[in-house]
């Protein structure tokens, strides 16, 4: 833009801007080539004047502007040797999952692209980056699938930061506090006994909330080193921190506090062989000692109005005191100690405490022998039969294979189970795809449940939502049983719609796993 | 290379066709699957008993079904065409059958019958067309004196205090063009409203957008002095229409048309696509204008990407763009990376020529090779600068379009890696509208 004409435009918007009803409109000078122009308009009104100068000067303004060579040095390209592409049917099948549809079964979509060592097409790289800054689950599944492009582009975007910055020392000395407790907890997997050394330092600057959080870190790595820490944090002024001082200590196997409870529970809890009876027999107070040792004399109201105040010492105790105590001093296995504690006065402790220390200690015959006893009850008797902890919680703790062969049996045992809850639960939140036998079973099971339905009660509304989710855990090689039962389902069933879809997702499924397993040779 | 999912997809109505065609597009849902030559079928298992049946003539390309959906394409339209798409191994080669074979026919007849009846029509009544030419001609020329007088009290009154006015200051004005016949003229008048509170700088575009409108109504004035082309020009801004018939009567320019980008846009509840093609042979741009009401699907579809072979008429202007097709052959798919300006210097300088013959060119078609996308972050503090650009070899560098999503913004930079691609948008004289991309042939569209 000429300098003399933009001069002249500015006068323009200023004449224009007051209006030449106050102020005269004059001749904004030399303009070069449009003087002749000026000429031309000077016997006309004020307002055409000056919006015809105005109209041809904007014109020329916009024919002559030319863009001007920056000196801005641009960041490096990306390297073009990178992985190979997923097939472009790969990519149609994700382009559908970010779009939403099947959107839960990206994961697996994620896991075969990197199994095959392929990557992204460029152009869903943006979607897929966004939706891993959502979903922080996703994040370890991208990343192996992103390739250098997807790196590259990362970099330029602070969002998708978690791409390229792993927090470093650095972020735990200057960082936010959602950045020091990724850090430490990243520790904690690897060194533990640094990361303990490092709260040891900082720990009586820190807020209560935020020592417990930190705190909250040591169930990984957790190992008798911790002990001595642990055993301070007993002290602490926060409550918070104190019970998760004893969560950690009394899931620490043959930790001090295990054995000192141990003590004070088998004087509480004895077991007649003669009478084959289990008395329990609880002081009036407290002693000191367990106080000190992180047992609650006073309950949270919620507990206390469920169990009474003494069975609140009890669960305590027991869920501190190491299983094998039991087995030792009374001479029986745990399916006896199990009959025993079922129907007992004092059962909501018992089993609760049992639990408790069976979910702390990662027992696994325990942990079974519990989940059956409690999930075989009615359901207002398994109320009062757990508290403190969810029954979700014990099934976590159990290594795949065993929980899949905790569920066939219970399946086995009484197939219209499919319908509670927690077996839903458990089905659903399964993390890997469920073993051919337990597939097996839960077809048989549902097969049952279906046959007998002429009309749909609400409980069945949960399991048929959750046929989404089991389409997803069900292995792909179940398809011809999956289609049988498809065909045998009769037209007027209320279950046609949801096993329709269950069968479609599985077909998706299929079809998705086929497309991802083709040769990059397909691309384009 | 075939068809791609993207371009099939750009075919449907709205994205809930789009989500639906995607989710039939699964091999179990279908059966007898065949093709001939440009025609393919087959049949889709739906809620009913009876399977609905699907063909589409891909020359085109036509749909049809046998289901009830008013969408058009439906979306077992489109899933049997992403089927093609995408596993085109699964259709059998065989003879159509006769529910095919009908519809094909049909088709053929009915296009002939179209061509008849245009050649008719355009001998109706030439009197009273020039009856009616005239009294539009008085109109309009009254309707421009009442806003010669308004542009007047604009600058009389100052743009000063303008963001205080009512919206029906703009809305009445505009209101009258229409009575008068003039809506190209209303539409500028409502797009001016908007610009008083677009932010620091609003008075300058005003002024310039208000100047312009004040030479388009001077030229109209003194309209029989003037070319033919330009003449043409003044009237497409104030809004008069040229009928087809007018223009496929003049001559056509045969060409390998290759569809360069689309861009939809609706205003009100008219949709309005606009379809740049570039002749290979000929290295002209033309704009394909198609409007639609509502739900109303577009009579004809352009894929993005591909190419037709075509006979195309310009409408008369000073610098001609806007065309219309006057006879077209089979679609091809012809992958191929258009040839464009080398730099961004001499796309803009190709832009001032053009601005030079007709300054009312609102989108020009810039093609060009070798730019880099870029994202800066630091491209000024004002909401007005644009954080996405493109940088030629030489340091150049042009802003990209408000209307340009930062989603967008991203996929063009992954796809580029950071490389030069080959790149063609609408310029508007200050910011670049990607429409679409080139990457090693492989055409990806905004």
């Amino acid at each position: 833009m000429a300098s003399e004409t933009l001069v002249s435009w500015q006068a323009l918007v200023a004449a224009a801007l007051i209006g030449t009803e106050r102020q005269a409109f004059t001749n904004p000078g030399s303009m070069g080539v449009l003087d002749s122009l000026i000429d031309q308009v000077a016997k006309q009104s004020n307002e055409a004047a000056l919006l015809t100068i105005a109209g041809t000067l904007a014109l020329y303004h916009q024919a002559g502007w030319a863009p001007e060579v920056q000196n801005v040095s641009l960041s490096a390209a990306c390297d073009r040797q990178d992985l190979p592409l997923c097939s472009a049917r790969a990519a149609w099948f994700l382009q559908q999952m970010l779009q939403g549809q099947y959107a839960q079964l990206l994961p697996e979509w994620l896991a075969t692209i990197a199994q095959v060592a392929q990557r992204v097409p460029e152009i869903y790289l943006p979607e897929l980056l966004e939706l891993g800054k959502r979903q922080k689950n996703l994040q370890s599944l991208i990343l192996p699938v992103l390739g250098k492009r997807g790196q590259w582009l990362a970099l330029q975007n602070p969002d998708w930061g978690y791409v390229v910055s792993l927090p470093d020392q650095d972020s735990w000395e200057t960082g936010s506090l959602s950045a020091r407790l990724l850090y430490l907890q990243q520790l904690r997997t690897q060194e533990p006994d640094r990361a303990r050394s490092l709260l040891e330092k900082i720990w009586h600057q820190e807020a209560a909330a935020d020592r417990a959080k930190f705190l909250a870190t040591f169930y990984a790595g957790l190992g008798q080193a911790d002990q001595p820490f642990l055993e301070t944090a007993l002290t602490d002024r926060s409550q918070e921190v104190r019970r998760i001082a004893v969560d950690l200590l009394a899931s620490l196997p043959e930790s001090r506090l295990g054995q000192r409870i141990a003590e004070y529970s088998q004087r509480y809890l004895s077991f007649d062989s003669g009478s084959r009876s289990l008395t329990v027999q609880l002081p009036d107070r407290l002693d000191d000692e367990v106080i000190r040792l992180g047992i609650e004399a006073k309950l949270p109201a919620l507990v206390k109005s469920q169990l009474g105040e003494k069975a609140g010492w009890l669960l305590q105790m027991l869920g501190a005191t190491p299983l094998t105590t039991w087995t030792a001093a009374w001479q029986l296995p745990i399916s006896e100690i199990i009959n025993l504690i079922a129907f007992h006065d004092w059962q909501a402790a018992l089993i609760s405490g049992l639990a408790l220390a069976a979910r702390r200690q990662k027992d696994v015959a325990w942990l079974e022998a519990i989940f059956t006893l409690w999930f075989n009850r009615q359901a207002t008797s398994r109320e009062v039969a757990l508290l403190l902890l969810r029954p979700e919680e014990l099934l976590q703790e159990l290594p795949g294979d065993r929980r899949d062969l905790l569920l066939i049996n219970l399946l086995q045992s009484s197939p219209e189970k499919i319908r509670d809850s927690i077996m839903i639960w458990a089905l659903r939140y399964h993390t890997q795809t469920w073993s051919q036998e337990l597939a097996q079973v839960v077809l048989t099971s549902l097969e049952l449940v279906v046959s007998q339905a002429a009309a749909l009660s609400n409980s069945d509304w949960e399991l048929r939502t959750a046929l989404k989710e089991f389409a997803r855990s069900m292995p792909i090689e179940m398809l011809p049983e999956v289609r049988r039962f498809h065909a045998h389902l009769e037209g007027q069933s209320p279950w046609s719609q949801s096993i329709d879809e269950f069968l479609a997702l599985l077909q998706f499924r299929q079809e998705m796993r086929q497309a991802c397993l083709l040769a990059t040779e397909t691309t384009g | 290379m075939g068809w791609t999912p993207e371009q099939v997809l750009a075919l449907a109505p709205d994205a809930a066709s789009a989500k639906n065609g995607r989710g039939l597009a699964i091999l179990s849902k279908w059966r007898s699957l065949g093709s001939s030559q440009v025609l393919v079928w087959g049949e889709c298992q739906g809620s009913g008993k009876l399977p609905y049946r699907t063909q589409i003539d891909v020359s085109e390309p036509a749909f049809r079904c046998s289901c009830p959906s008013r969408k058009f394409p439906c979306k077992h339209g489109l899933a049997l065409f992403l089927l093609l798409a995408q596993q085109p191994q699964q259709f059998e080669l065989k003879e159509p059958p006769d529910w095919v074979q009908e519809w094909f026919v049909a088709r053929s007849q009915r296009a002939e019958k179209a061509t008849k009846q245009t050649v008719q029509k355009q001998a109706a009544e030439p009197q009273a067309q020039a009856k009616r030419a005239i009294e539009r001609q008085r109109k309009v020329a009254v309707g421009i004196q009442e806003l010669r007088l308004w542009l007047t009290d604009r600058m009389r009154q100052g743009l000063a205090t303008l963001q205080q006015e009512p919206y029906q200051l703009w809305d009445a004005i505009a209101a009258r063009m229409v009575d008068a016949q003039a809506p190209g003229l209303a539409r500028q008048l409502r797009s001016l409203a908007g610009i008083v509170h677009t932010g620091p700088g609003w008075p300058d575009r005003l002024l310039a957008r208000l100047g312009r409108l004040y030479l388009l109504i001077e030229g109209f004035e003194r309209i029989e002095g003037l070319p033919a082309p330009v003449q043409a020009d003044l009237r497409t801004q104030i809004g008069w229409a040229i009928g087809q018939e007018e223009v496929l009567a003049g001559r056509g320019q045969a060409d390998l048309w290759l569809v360069v980008g689309q861009r939809l846009e609706v205003e009100d509840r008219l949709k309005i696509r606009r379809t740049w093609l570039f002749g290979l042979s000929s290295a002209t741009f033309a704009l394909l204008l198609d409007f639609a009401h509502g739900q109303q699907p577009f009579e004809q579809n352009w894929v993005p990407g591909s190419c037709l072979e075509a006979e195309l008429v310009f409408y008369p202007s000073a610098y001609p763009l806007r065309a219309l097709l006057k006879t077209r052959q089979e679609a091809v798919l012809l992958a191929k990376q258009p040839p464009g300006y080398s730099d961004i210097a001499s796309a803009i300088a190709a832009y001032s020529r053009a601005f030079a013959l007709c300054p009312w060119i609102e989108q020009f078609p810039l093609l060009l090779q070798e730019v880099r996308p870029l994202y800066d972050p630091a491209s000024g503090p004002d909401s007005r600068s644009a954080n996405w650009l493109v940088q030629d070899l030489q340091g150049r560098r042009l802003p990209l379009s408000e209307k340009f999503q930062d989603l967008q913004g991203w996929q063009l930079l992954a796809l580029s890696g950071g490389h030069p691609v080959t790149l063609f948008g609408e310029w508007n004289g200050v910011e670049l509208l990607p429409l679409g991309i080139w990457l090693e042939d492989k055409f990806y569209g905004f």
